[in-house]
């Protein structure tokens, strides 16, 4: 998602302002990069997800264990509500996918993604 | 017992100084410089082949880190240089090491053999801009070497063979790239503008359209994840970070080529 939408970016196809909830603004007949905007930004925001971490559970942790989890379907993490204050010793990172664990890499995408959208967030 | 306890306290806030994490900065300094200048440990033997990407790795950490090429003596910016536009092909591209670059003559209508790689260019341009700019660059080659990477369907490939075929994957890193090297080369294009030579903008804003789906988006296959004018302007740290970025994505590791399947492969 961070390769396309910067990739519109460097092509001067992403609008610089919202100008409404569906197709963006673009020069002339052309056609926009993106066809909704507000609901890329929704989606990439919902990427945020509330975690805890375990420290008796770090202690001998299997490095691959979250991943093999997370194939198989187990989370650990939940969702977080935004504007809703975080519990005690309570993180949030991003997810890169509905259902997944946090991820520091996949914050880094999500946030760089917003950083180069066209509007605030 | 005022004093006694004000010891006590530096004490504690030392002791918790000390177990905070912190960035070691002059040992990182220190490593990068190590990679930098002498042969990359053994581990890295396997990526001969992509030493302008490791390159890129150890210039920008130590940007990063304040201790960038800027600092370096002006003879060994120059020897960077040297190294970077040698792995420039004589069709515009440039490969990931001096050991995939054979004399000009070998290459004659197209490169058969250890051709040039899409994402070497990409990390080659952005090596010079820590060393000087981009003079010296092929860009006429480059750019049209760069036109023939892209599919009909609007993608780029990593690399085009002598008969014109792309090879090279359906990958949105690689149209990340080309785009990415053709704002450096070309500059800034106003949209709706045609540029004689140029890629096909329209296929590949289609293409990047196309990778949408109804929860945005699963691009070309790949997991939903998560005229500038002159050199200077393009390392301007806010689209610098994002360049860096792309790095973290070649560094594909186990979990991320199960994600790839678990995309391709409903």
């Amino acid at each position: 998602m961070y390769c396309a939408i910067a990739s519109l970016a460097f092509l001067n196809r992403l609008p610089t302002s919202v100008s409404s909830s569906s197709a963006p603004a673009v020069k002339g007949d052309l056609l926009p990069g993106l066809t909704n905007i507000p609901l890329t930004i929704r989606w990439l925001v919902s990427r945020q997800v509330g975690y805890r971490v375990d420290e008796e559970e770090d202690e001998d942790e299997d490095p691959a264990k979250a991943q093999r989890e997370a194939m198989v379907g187990i989370h650990k993490d939940k969702f977080s509500v935004p504007g809703l204050s975080l519990e005690d010793e309570e993180f949030v990172g991003f997810n890169g996918r509905c259902n997944k664990n946090v991820d520091t890499c996949y914050t880094f995408w999500v946030v760089a993604s917003l950083d180069v959208s066209p509007t605030s967030h | 017992l005022i004093l006694q306890n004000n010891s006590n306290a530096n004490s504690d806030k030392s002791k918790m100084e000390e177990s905070e994490p912190h960035l070691d900065k002059d040992r990182h300094i220190s490593y990068w410089r190590r990679c930098l200048l002498t042969l990359l440990p053994t581990q890295y033997t396997s990526t001969d082949s992509t030493r302008m990407l490791l390159g890129f790795f150890i210039l920008s950490a130590l940007d990063l880190l304040s201790a960038g090429p800027d600092t370096f003596p002006v003879s060994q910016q120059a020897e960077i240089r040297a190294w970077i536009l040698k792995c420039q092909h004589p069709h515009g591209g440039f490969c990931g090491s001096p050991n995939h670059r054979y004399p000009d003559g070998f290459y004659g209508d197209g490169e058969d053999m250890d051709p040039a790689y899409l994402p070497a260019t990409y990390f080659a341009i952005l090596n010079l801009g820590f060393v000087g700019g981009l003079e010296g660059v092929k860009k006429n080659e480059c750019l049209e070497w760069l036109r023939r990477l892209q599919r009909e369907d609007g993608s780029f490939g990593g690399l085009v063979t002598p008969d014109g075929k792309v090879e090279g994957g359906h990958d949105m890193r690689h149209c990340y790239v080309a785009s990415a090297v053709r704002w450096m080369l070309r500059g800034d294009v106003p949209v709706g503008e045609e540029v004689d030579g140029d890629i096909n903008v329209e296929g590949l804003v289609g293409h990047l359209r196309n990778g949408q789906v109804g929860q945005p988006l699963c691009v070309g296959g790949i997991e939903a994840d998560g005229n500038r004018r002159t050199m200077e302007a393009f390392l301007r740290v806010h689209r610098m970070r994002h360049m860096v970025s792309v790095l973290l994505l070649y560094e594909a590791n186990f979990l991320t080529i199960l994600q790839l399947v678990t995309c391709i492969v409903p």
